[in-house]
This record gives structure tokens, sequence and C-alpha cells, in this order.
């Protein structure tokens, strides 16, 4: 009899289980789910994949950039309404001067091709005020057209944007940098004779129209005419500019990450022949992580005053770099990839200290379809978030907001995770060798802008959600 | 002649693939292959179209940390899957020199990574009989699923 009832209770656990995981399986017409954050206003972007988000202020207005990745298989052009044409992915630009009401301005087409190989998948924008030999009054976007060229627009009249310059030649481009305060630019790119599909282009870009070429550069084994193994291929870096000297560059999105900390000044005026020396002599500070994570965002953040530490003699306020993992298979089909704070205050000795990662139990995120895990942080430095809170953005997790204000304990604060749409797409992994396919938020990147507004953008075609954080991240950003 | 072995290469984040050995009768010097699938591999509209490829997606790294190709590398094709095939040896002062052969083919985005490792050169009859492997249901279906 007792075996009877134990085995009743347990078949009804069982059924309470799965109606969990039901329940947890996304519905159009679910709300969002969120904690100490909230949705302010959206775009669908015209349910185009969507890869990299930048918020730039030109003069009262702040304009969404916003680059999109190749068309999917079920729809390769989707149609512009505002053209009435079918147009391969490329750059969307939104104003988001009121964030409840974001407004269409324009779409850029970018280069024929599915996913990865098509689109314009990043985006910089610069004021030409900065730039001594550019048109103060202009403001510059720098985007790469699939994975053949890097290009200059003009888009002073964010509505009406004009192509200035266009380097190509290339066999690969990803997320590159551009220094607004010097126009110096760091071009992710496949250039010839490189081993490699992304490394690193050197150029002035101060005078848009006339790009001069510095240097090439990247790991040594990646250089033309190397043999041996060739070590892990470039994702991105940021540049702290002349006033920091500093390049954090990041190796690998999901495996056998590389972070590099490179010598600003003597990346653009060594000597430029690429030499394994010659490769070596910018370099101050490298670490190699575990094979089993890569080295997507490699964020500075520098002279941080460490809760405890204060009274410290030496190492009161330290130095960081909070390296962000990209997450690539669908479903946990490959190492789980995460957030690492590594403390760089040695530069030439950097240690891991701390992790981050978004809990799976809570959401049952590995069942819901497409990819679960980290991607990519927000890039921008304006003081509202800067060294305090870190949004994080996790596919299906939505994005994760961090108090980062001791990196050796980070911790969550909120997250959103976006409500499914009829535009989001599928994703499939195999199963018995067939396609099993679920359709989930895939939250892809994530920027903020100096009001405090945080913008997601979805690789799964649901558009970009403009968010605020409330409660407690609230607080601890100072904001009202 | 051909039976399945154990993995035991160090794991990275490609997870582990299947292993073979061939001694006795079939492979005089005897040969290990270990091979495994890399899904969402960069490049992966091209394919593995040069010797660049196959040195950055091919698995001699987790047999030494040097290396040194023997030749140039040629095209190969395993069913529908093309790509390249590339010889290597490792030279190491205590066990001697190692030879590998490294077969790297891809369609879509999904590539086959296959490292055969002999204490000898390897000959084409034991290539042809490593490939035959490869293109038995265990392994496809193992492929299919990863």
């Amino acid at each position: 009899m007792k075996i009877g009832i134990l085995a009743a209770a347990l078949l009804l656990f069982a059924t309470l289980a799965q109606a969990q995981v039901r329940s947890d399986t996304p519905k159009i017409g679910d709300p969002p789910e969120a904690q100490n954050m909230r949705l302010v206003g959206y775009d669908d972007l015209q349910a185009r994949s969507a890869y990299q988000p930048t918020i730039h202020r030109q003069g009262n207005r702040y304009i969404a950039y916003i680059g999109h990745h190749g068309g999917t298989n079920r729809v390769a052009a989707p149609v512009n309404p505002m053209t009435g044409k079918a147009e391969f992915n490329g750059t969307s630009i939104v104003d988001v001067t009121d964030p409840v009401h974001p407004k269409y301005l324009a779409h850029i087409p970018g280069a024929e091709g599915l996913f990865e190989d098509g689109g314009a998948q990043m985006v910089r924008v610069c004021d030409g005020a900065a730039f001594y030999k550019a048109d103060p009054k202009a403001v510059f976007m720098l985007r790469p057209f699939g994975n053949e060229a890097h290009e200059v627009w003009n888009v002073t009249d964010p509505a009406n944007p004009v192509l200035l310059t266009r380097l190509t030649g290339l066999k690969g481009t990803h997320k590159s940098w551009w220094e607004c305060e010097t126009g110096i630019a760091y071009l992710v790119s496949g250039a010839e004779g490189w081993r490699v599909p992304r490394m690193t282009q050197v150029y002035d870009m101060s005078d848009p129209v006339h790009p001069k070429f510095i240097r090439n550069f990247g790991l040594p084994g990646q250089q033309p005419g190397a043999t041996g193994s060739v070590p892990t291929m470039l994702h991105g870096m940021i540049s702290t500019g002349p006033a920091g000297n500093r390049i954090y560059f990041g190796y690998g999105t999901n495996g056998g990450g590389i972070v590099q900390i490179v010598d600003r000044d003597k990346l653009i005026h060594g000597p430029a022949e690429p030499t394994p020396e010659n490769l070596l002599y910018p370099q101050v500070g490298r670490l190699d992580l575990s094979p089993l994570i890569g080295a997507h965002t490699t964020y500075p953040m520098i002279g941080v005053p460490v809760p405890g530490f204060l009274h410290d003699k030496i190492g009161a306020k330290r130095d960081f770099i909070m390296i962000v993992n990209e997450q690539i298979l669908n479903e946990c089909q490959e190492a789980r990839q995460m957030v690492w704070f590594a403390d760089f205050t040695v530069e030439a000795k950097g240690m891991v200290v701390s992790n981050f990662t978004a809990p799976e139990l809570g959401g049952n995120f590995c069942e819901r379809g497409g990819r679960f895990g980290s991607h990519s942080s927000n890039e921008s430095m304006e003081p509202v978030f800067r060294n305090k809170l870190a949004f994080i953005s996790y596919f299906n997790a939505g994005v994760r907001a961090l108090d980062i204000r001791n990196p050796y304990q980070p911790r969550e604060v909120g997250y959103f995770i976006p409500s499914i749409t009829k535009d989001t797409d599928e994703r499939c992994i195999k199963v018995d060798g067939k396609d099993r396919c679920k359709v989930a938020i895939q939250t892809n990147n994530v920027e903020t802008d100096d009001r405090g507004y945080i913008y997601i953008v979805d690789r799964a075609n649901t558009g970009m959600h403009i968010l605020e954080v409330t409660g407690e991240p609230r607080t601890i950003a100072g904001l009202k | 002649m051909w039976h399945e072995a154990k993995w035991t290469p160090p794991i990275d984040n490609w997870g582990t693939g299947m292993a073979f050995v061939c001694d006795n009768d079939g492979c005089p010097g005897g040969v290990r292959m270990y091979a495994r699938t890399k899904v969402g591999f960069c490049n992966c509209y091209t394919g593995v179209a040069n010797d660049d490829e196959i040195d950055r997606i091919g698995d001699v790294d987790l047999h030494a940390e040097t290396y040194t190709a023997e030749a140039p590398g040629v095209v190969t094709a395993i069913g529908d899957l093309k790509g390249r095939k590339r010889v290597f040896r490792i030279d190491n002062r205590f066990v001697g020199t190692t030879h590998v052969l490294s077969i790297v083919v891809a369609s879509d985005c999904k590539a086959v990574v296959a490292t055969l490792v002999s204490n000898n050169p390897i000959s084409e009859a034991e290539e042809a009989a490593a490939v035959a492997v490869l293109r038995d249901k265990p392994f496809q279906q193992w492929a299919a699923n990863n």
C-alpha cells in the first residue's frame, strides 16, 4: 500500500515537473520574464537577424545603429516597407530619442548571403568633430560589408546615409573598434596571406574619405609564411585610446580563448613588418584561457576601488578585464560559455578571479531551444553604468544585469527575457540524424546610452527592445 | 582489422569523438585514428579551401605542440564532404618520429576532422581503410548526431 502511495506521489511529481518544462517553452503571447528591468520601447527591425546595436548622440537626438547578420533560409532578403523592395540585411538606423516610440529611419542593405556569410554585422559611429581631417559637423559610421569589405558612411542625416569609402579585398571581417577621439580604426579583417580570416588591420581613418593603412597585426603564427598550428583567430578588441594607451584583444569565441593587452603607441608606431618579434613588440600581457572557453568581448575595468580593500597600502584599486565568452551551439551542445573577471593589475600576470553564469536550473534554458550562454557585454564607457553595472546578452536567457562594483564577487541583480513574436526564427539540433527545432529568444548583443537605457537585439529576428533598470540596479546606477 | 578504441586526446570545446585502432595484419606499423565533428567552424561557406584551413581546423595539435608539415596538402573527399588532407611529422627526442595524416572535410558549417597517427609512414592502403571506417555506419551515425 505504501509502495502504491509512493508510486502515485512520484507520478504526480513527474507530471508536475513535466508541466514545468512545458511551461518554460516560450509561446507567442507569453509575457516577458523580468526582474528589476522593464520594457520601455520596441522596434521589430523589419524582422532582420540582429548582431550589434550602437547608440550615438547626434546633437539633441539619440540614434541607434544596428548591424545585421545575413538573411535566413526562410527569408534571404526581407522587404523594407520604406522602399517596398527586398533588401539583403545590412544596417538599421532608428531614432531612439524618445525610447518609448522609436522611429525607424533607414535600412542600408548589406552583402548578399545567409547568416554570417552576408549582412553587415557590426557598426561603430564617430563624430567628425574629433577628427582633425574631417568635417567637424559630420557623423560617420563604420561597418563591414559581409566578409569582403569595410565601409564608412556619412550619417550626418541618419535618414539619408551616404557611402564614402569601401576597403575591399578581404576574406573575413568582424567586430572592429574605432577610436572616436583620434580616428584610428582597428579593423577585424581577413587580409590576403594571413592564416586566419580574422586578424587586425590598423588604419588612420581620421579622414574617412582617405583611410591610411598603418599595419597588420595578429598573434605570432598567424602571419603570412608561418608554419605549424595556427593560433586562435581574433574576435575583437577595445581600445582605451591615447589616454589609456592600451588595447584589449579577445581571441576565440567558444574555445581556446586568449586575452592580449597591447601598448597602443607601440602598436601604431612600432615596426610594422609582421615578423614574430615585431608582433610581440607591443604586447604587454597575455592570458591563455582554458580550451573550453573563448574570449569574445574583453571589456577593461580600470582603477576599480575594490570594496574592503580601500585601506590596503598596495592594490586598493585594481584593473580588471571582463571576459565574455560566446556560446555557439544550440541547446547546450558544448561547454558552457560564461563571464570571467580577470585581475590584470599586474598586466603581465593576469589571473581569473571570479565568474558569472545565468542560473540554468531556474530557467530550464538548455531545454528552451537555441543557444543558452553568454555572448557579449555592453561596451559603452559612459559614467552611468561604468564599473557599477554590466549587462550581458545571454541568448535564450535574455539580458542579465550584474552588479560589478566588486569584480571579485559579481552578482546578478536583474534580467529581462523578451517575449517571442511571430517573427522569431526557429533553432534546430540534430536528434537521430533529423532536425528538431524550437523557437526561442536569442538576445545577441546589448548596448547602453548615457541616459541609462539598455538596448538589446535579437539574433532570431525578434527585433530591438529598449529597457531600463528598476529597483536595486537603478539605485546602484544612481538613476532616479 | 580496425576496431573502436578509447578516445585519449585532451578535452577541448569540440568535445570528444570516436577513436579506432588498426593493427596486426591490416596495419603492420599500427595506426590510430581519432575522428570527430566540428560544428560552426568559421569559413563554413568556403570550406577547407587551403592548407591554412587544414592547419587551423585539424587536430594535429592535440598530439603535439609543435609539428612539421611534410608537404603541401591535397584535395580530398569523403562521400559528399570535400576538403583537404596533409601529412605531418612530430619529432620527439625521447620517442622518435610520429607520422600524422590530417584529413579535414566539410559541408556547410560542419566539418569532419580525422587524424591518423602512426610510428611509421601511413600507407595508401592504411589511409583507404581508415576512410572506409569513416564511411561506415557506426561513425556516420555518430557524426549525424554530433
